[in-house]
């Protein structure tokens, strides 16, 4: 059974925001996105690398102060929110665009948040949504930033 | 192949496409990672009745399309490039799901190489469909090829 917290799509509204948990990408996540990454695309079980996610020292040979959180860490997470907010919808009519615009440290708290933009009711009953996403620090900066969009069809109800 | 590694890929460069099978493992191992708890990654739970994999999985095809392509891109082996690279924007669009059991085809071009303020970056365009031709994801990707300053890369006297 999906866990995912699909309310009535008509209570979405313009301007509502959605979030996910705040949490710390601390280097044990990192290392687990770096098997679990490396483990789905061979189909394996693999080890935790050594990049620039994973390793200071060879970040720092790269030009960068410190290891960074792989970018689709944070992307991943967006794309959670919006699974577990719109459930099959998203994954059957979902779209995300996201931009690194700001290096995630490790360790540091992120919270992954959308605001609906746009609400479409189209002539066959379905609702577009479209959203501003991003992923953000305990300050407030955003790091992560994107749009995403959901079309709501009677197929998976909750019209 | 196309090249030894992605920073020897240009525009216009198509990837000879791959095919896997999509697997249980494979969907639980990524979803897992993410600590995404939702069941429908790890069981064929309800609404779709069959295992699917994490919509964030289109990167993982990307690794798999560029080390089939790129002799010496071997980055899922461990071994890392002289140049580290950055990704910068992911882009996805989902027209289904992919479910345990299904092939999968991955496909692929560059659509464009350019520097801006001194960054060298590669703009991708991928697909996966099933082998019946039913359309997954299309996805667009953007990385920059090196984060180091041009003088100190490997590559800058090439």
């Amino acid at each position: 059974m999906s866990n995912f917290r699909l309310k009535n799509v008509r209570e979405y509204k313009v301007g509502e925001v959605i979030s996910g948990p705040t949490r710390p990408l601390t280097p044990d996540r990192i290392a687990w996105y770096s098997i679990g990454m490396l483990s789905g695309a061979t189909g394996t079980r693999q080890e935790v690398q050594h990049n620039i996610h994973t390793d200071d020292e060879y970040a720092k040979s790269q030009g960068l102060p410190a290891a960074i959180a792989d970018g689709m860490h944070s992307t991943n997470w967006l794309n959670s929110m919006m699974a577990n907010t719109f459930g099959p919808h998203f994954i059957a009519n979902g779209e995300l665009r996201t931009k690194f615009i700001k290096p995630t440290y490790a360790n540091v708290p992120i919270t992954t948040k959308g605001k609906i933009t746009n609400r479409v009711e189209n002539s066959d009953g379905s609702i577009q949504l479209n959203l501003d996403v991003w992923t953000e620090d305990s300050s407030g900066l955003q790091l992560t930033v994107g749009e995403a969009s959901v079309l709501i069809t009677k197929e998976f109800g909750a019209l | 192949m196309l090249g030894k590694t992605i920073g020897d890929l240009e525009a216009g460069d198509i990837f000879e496409p791959i095919r896997y099978v999509l697997t249980s493992f494979i969907c639980a191992e990524y979803a897992h990672a993410m600590e995404d708890s939702a069941e429908w990654y790890y069981s064929a739970a309800a609404p779709f009745d069959r295992q699917l994999r994490h919509p964030g999985m289109i990167h993982a095809d990307k690794m798999r399309l560029l080390e089939a392509n790129c002799l010496e891109e071997r980055r899922m082996a461990g071994v890392r490039t002289d140049d580290a690279r950055i990704h910068y924007e992911y882009h996805a669009r989902h027209h289904s799901p992919a479910f345990v059991g299904d092939e999968l085809i991955v496909s692929g071009r560059i659509v464009d190489r350019y520097n801006k303020r001194g960054g060298d970056y590669l703009y991708y365009e991928l697909k996966v469909e099933t082998a019946e031709g039913r359309l997954v994801t299309t996805y667009n990707d953007r990385t920059l090829l090196s984060y180091k300053p041009f003088e100190s890369r490997s590559n800058a006297n090439e």
